[in-house]
């Protein structure tokens, strides 16, 4: 076989699938070198087919899942990936919520039994976390988004957090670049409701509602992280209170939203266009109508994803009758059920592995 | 679009007639006739490509040069329609590759870089990529001809850093 030059060998890896590069990592040093090379990984990201997996969060870290409603069972555990704490003082920790870059990076929000917090920002697929204090470490009740924007002095991609404390009106954000919290220079005229956050392309989007012009009912919002500023979008269409409402990404590319106006079990959900670095307007397809099993009302959200070819997967914070189960829908809105033989969190994610690298700061 | 005919020559010595505005997708060969060292008589001489894999070349230059030839054509054409021509090219591109051995796509992706044809490195590249992904790295050692510089501890660290799986 003719030999290659390193240029045009380069070529043909930054081709190659992020996970498959993983594994590849270990046929020499050069090719281990490539992956922890930041100039690589960046032509990579732009290169390399984007895979999906779908991923089902546990206590500290998370199952990854095959989903295919033509098979038996539908869905099945396929992988499985811890979070590393590397402190010793950490090993009670447990993951109280997951946020998601678009990028492929995840951030983890550590609790201990003394209520202790610890940020971690994760690339599972690299392996690679930089651990962050919060800005209030004992304190519980801050929710947070990771979130990504073009630093101008290096041109790179970089990372800030943004956090708020349940009920307050503040916000403060963190720069990975300079390793330190600052408040948030804004005041919220309207209220981000709980239902966790989804991240795409330098954005992080909540569902908000106005709770001074009530009229104005609910809406998509949305925070951009180079310019600090909140803007307003439209949901699918007005409605002054839904019964239940979640948001998740379909791949890297489009958000999807799950609707329920009442409690008749009847779910919709939406899918919008394809969200690009310029898409200024949103606008939304109804993919699927469907009725959900009467035990999934619970007071608690419902988590939910999309894949690529419109099948919609369901999951619930609470167990019924002691089994975690997941709601699995094609496009003829026909709801399977089945039960996962594992412990899980409430937390889908249909994710894109990278092996972006979390700049470490000045530390 | 000039349908000038020039001569390549292979370094095996085989000869080959090709349409200019299919050779200018080398950009060596564009450069070559941009300041005039094309003598209209002799054919250019390639002296790290051999006449199979020249071969190969001329068909994907001029596959792709009579694509170029329709998107002048069809400037304005519908969403669709570009998404069925793009659908053909693909298919296309998709059939020529698979019928290569890994060998040849070596060979193939040396005197692309060679003749400096992008899009045909960019093809060549993926289809190694697609085809390595799934294989062990002692498969892929053999492939690339590369030997392991790992200790057994270093590997076998490495290995473990990786011990999970996505599925």
């Amino acid at each position: 076989m003719a030999e290659l030059p390193d240029d045009l060998l380069e070529e043909i890896l930054c081709r190659v699938p992020a996970t498959s590069l993983r594994r590849l990592r270990s046929t020499c040093k050069l090719w281990n070198r490539l992956f922890n090379d930041r100039k690589f990984t960046r032509k990579h990201f732009h290169k390399a087919p984007k895979e999906a997996l779908l991923l089902l969060f546990k206590k500290l870290g998370f199952y990854s899942m095959s989903f295919d409603l033509h098979r038996s069972p539908p869905a099945k555990i396929i992988g499985e990936l811890n979070l590393i704490v590397p402190h010793r003082s950490l090993d009670q920790f447990w993951v109280s919520q997951f946020c998601h870059s678009y990028d492929g990076l995840l951030l983890c929000v550590c609790v201990n039994k003394t209520e202790n917090i610890m940020l971690v920002v994760w690339n599972p697929c690299t392996g690679q976390t930089k651990w962050i204090k919060p800005i209030d470490h004992c304190k519980r009740g801050y929710k947070y988004a990771l979130g990504s924007y073009k630093d101008n002095k290096s041109g790179n991609k970089s990372y800030k957090i943004l956090s708020r404390r349940d009920h307050y009106t503040e916000f403060e954000i963190y720069e990975i670049n300079s390793n330190s919290w600052r408040v948030l220079d804004i005041t919220m005229d309207c209220n981000l409701l709980s239902f966790g956050n989804v991240s795409l392309k330098g954005k992080t989007y909540w569902i908000a509602r106005d709770e001074k012009e009530t009229q104005l009912g609910i809406f998509l919002i949305s925070f951009d992280y180079t310019t600090e500023r909140f803007e307003r979008l439209c949901l699918p269409y007005q409605y002054p209170r839904y019964w239940k409402m979640s948001l998740s990404l379909v791949r890297e590319e489009k958000l999807s939203l799950l609707l329920q106006r009442d409690h008749t079990l009847r779910t919709e959900i939406w899918v919008t266009n394809k969200i690009g670095d310029e898409t200024k307007v949103v606008s939304w397809i109804k993919i699927s109508a469907m009725d959900l099993n009467p035990q999934l009302v619970t007071w608690k959200g419902l988590n939910f994803l999309v894949d690529g070819e419109k099948k919609v997967l369901v999951c619930t914070p609470c167990s019924i009758k002691g089994q975690n189960k997941v709601y699995l829908a094609g496009e003829d809105n026909e709801v399977k059920e089945e039960v996962v033989g594992v412990m899980v969190s409430p937390f889908l994610l249909n994710y894109v592995p990278s092996l972006t690298q979390i700049q470490q700061g000045n530390d | 679009m000039s349908s000038n005919m020039i001569m390549l020559k292979s370094s095996d010595g085989a000869s080959f007639e090709i349409e200019e505005a299919a050779a200018r997708k080398s950009k060596i060969i564009a450069n070559m006739i941009e300041v005039e060292c094309v003598d209209e008589d002799k054919a250019i001489p390639l002296q790290n490509v051999t006449g199979n894999i020249l071969a190969l070349v001329i068909e994907y230059c001029n596959k792709h040069i009579v694509d170029d030839d329709d998107d002048v054509a069809t400037e304005e054409a519908s969403e669709e329609e570009e998404e069925a021509k793009k659908k053909k090219v693909d298919d296309w591109e998709a059939e020529f590759m698979n019928s290569m051995s890994l060998e040849t796509m070596f060979e193939l992706l040396l005197a692309a870089n060679y003749l400096n044809i992008k899009s045909l490195i960019d093809l060549v590249c993926q289809t190694i990529a697609n085809n390595i992904k799934d294989k062990t790295p002692e498969e892929v050692r053999k492939i690339f001809s590369i030997e392991n510089d790992f200790t057994p501890e270093e590997e076998e660290e490495i290995r473990k850093e990786n011990a999970w799986a996505f599925g």
